[in-house]
């Protein structure tokens, strides 16, 4: 049993002998905000994330990438954005883990944090991809991150294989006399593309090659040499923009300049 | 420095802006708590007392440290115990060693107020009784065990329980339900009913 005469005071004597102090008050108010702040900053790029995938989730080629004979592993990597559902899920749940551990978080349901933050997180990403936070976040990582045509855009690694009948790159400049097109591959290779033969996607009536002067698309045709192509269906491609614009590359259409010669 | 006169009567939420001032009043609250959390400490562990005696030095120094820390929304008795519940966890997590409760810590009162929270009956010796309820309540699983203890022993209430075992109510009730049922298993295993 404890010995009661002599442990109270054997307490003091220990708070006084080691130098023991209450640690300051604002050292747990800073404490309570470090998780606030961090689950707040957690959600945000939870709901970046969502943004984003929402992006890469509009722009599916499902039957495209079907017709240019992906395997049904390669269909689900290139239908699935799966770099940001991944980054989502991190995010929520660090952005979960936060607000538990708040100091009255414990008394909510797990699912019920749970739920609120993935529909906060969606919620959020849904206006930030409303705003056109997601093409100006794609085209950040498109210049700076390493691998990102195989990791964060994979249909662009798909589509940049024109011996198997894959060709994708930037419009840089249009010739309308004989149906013709400039574009500029992954590797800053310029190809002549063939246009008399193509069709348009699905959905759209006619193609305005106006208002695609720079931006990544992908052609589903036959290599005819080293620098030519037939296109025979138009792929709008989502993303990339920044990717096809990384420092050092040729710069982009009509309006930056003279195109560059082809090869 | 002003203190009442009647100072013992101050209740625990009240006392601690006095002790921040004067680190000698802490007494009053180890007093009020050594024999409780001492209890509780031996029911949730097997140790020995000299060494459940310097856990619960540990978690007096402990909650004189983080004094601060207390959040007036719950019941000071709440911290506390959550303090002492954490840090017979920490201690355990160092050994390496499971908590299991001591096998001779309910005395006949306890196991008769315990049996009477059941509505059991029981038809065979008294003298039985505390070992039957020592051996049921010791092969719980030490969540179950816990808020048995913290419910029916240190009779606390369902909310008390959530801010101790940082639980959310309903999954309290829900462990309870659960402790309930395995432990009615275990006293039906000892020919109880």
């Amino acid at each position: 049993m404890i010995k009661e005469d002599r442990f109270d005071q054997n307490i003091i004597a220990q708070i006084k002998h080691r130098k023991i102090f209450p640690r300051p008050q604002w050292l747990f108010i800073l404490k309570n905000w470090g998780i606030w702040l961090s689950g707040a900053l957690a959600l945000i790029f939870g709901a970046l994330s969502s943004a984003l995938l929402i992006y890469f989730f509009q722009g599916g080629t499902l039957a495209a990438n079907r017709r240019a004979g992906a395997s049904p592993a390669e269909l689900l990597l290139l239908s699935v954005p799966f770099f940001w559902l991944f980054a989502a899920m991190v995010f929520v749940y660090l952005a979960y883990l936060n607000i538990k551990n708040t100091s009255r978080g414990y008394r909510y349901s797990p699912w019920l944090i749970g739920s609120a933050t993935l529909l906060a997180s969606l919620l959020i990403g849904l206006a930030l991809y409303g705003l056109g936070f997601s093409r100006t976040i794609d085209n950040v990582l498109g210049r700076q991150l390493p691998f990102y045509e195989y990791v964060v855009n994979p249909r662009i690694g798909f589509w940049s294989n024109a011996g198997r009948g894959r060709l994708s790159g930037v419009i840089i400049t249009k010739e309308d006399v004989d149906q013709r097109l400039l574009l500029i591959d992954r590797d800053n290779q310029t190809w002549q593309v063939d246009i008399s033969q193509l069709r348009a996607p699905a959905g759209f009536p006619a193609i305005d090659f106006s208002k695609l002067n720079g931006r990544p698309v992908g052609f589903w045709g036959q290599r005819l040499s080293n620098n030519q192509f037939a296109a025979k269906e138009l792929i709008p491609l989502r993303g990339g923009e920044g990717f096809f614009g990384r420092p050092g590359r040729p710069s982009l259409g009509p309006r930056n300049g003279t195109p560059p010669a082809i090869r | 420095m002003n203190q009442p006169a009647d100072i013992n009567q101050l209740s625990d939420e009240e006392m601690i802006p006095l002790i921040l001032d004067d680190q000698n009043l802490f007494v009053i609250i180890t007093s009020r708590y050594k024999l409780k959390l001492f209890n509780y400490i031996r029911r949730l562990t097997n140790i020995r007392d000299e060494d459940a005696e310097d856990l619960l030095q540990d978690v007096f120094l402990k909650v004189y440290l983080n004094l601060n820390s207390f959040n007036r929304q719950m019941k000071f008795s709440s911290w506390i115990y959550a303090v002492a519940r954490n840090r017979v966890i920490s201690h355990y997590r160092k050994t390496s060693v499971r908590p299991e409760g001591h096998a001779d810590v309910f005395d006949d009162q306890l196991a008769n107020q315990l049996v009477a929270s059941f509505d059991l009956v029981y038809n065979h010796d008294q003298k039985h009784l505390q070992e039957i309820v020592n051996k049921a309540l010791y092969r719980l699983k030490s969540k179950y065990r816990d808020v048995i203890l913290l419910k029916y022993i240190e009779e606390k209430s369902y909310q008390e329980i959530s801010d101790i075992i940082k639980k959310p109510i309903g999954t309290v009730g829900s462990l309870l339900n659960r402790a309930k049922e395995e432990l009615k298993k275990n006293l039906d295993l000892e020919n109880f009913l």
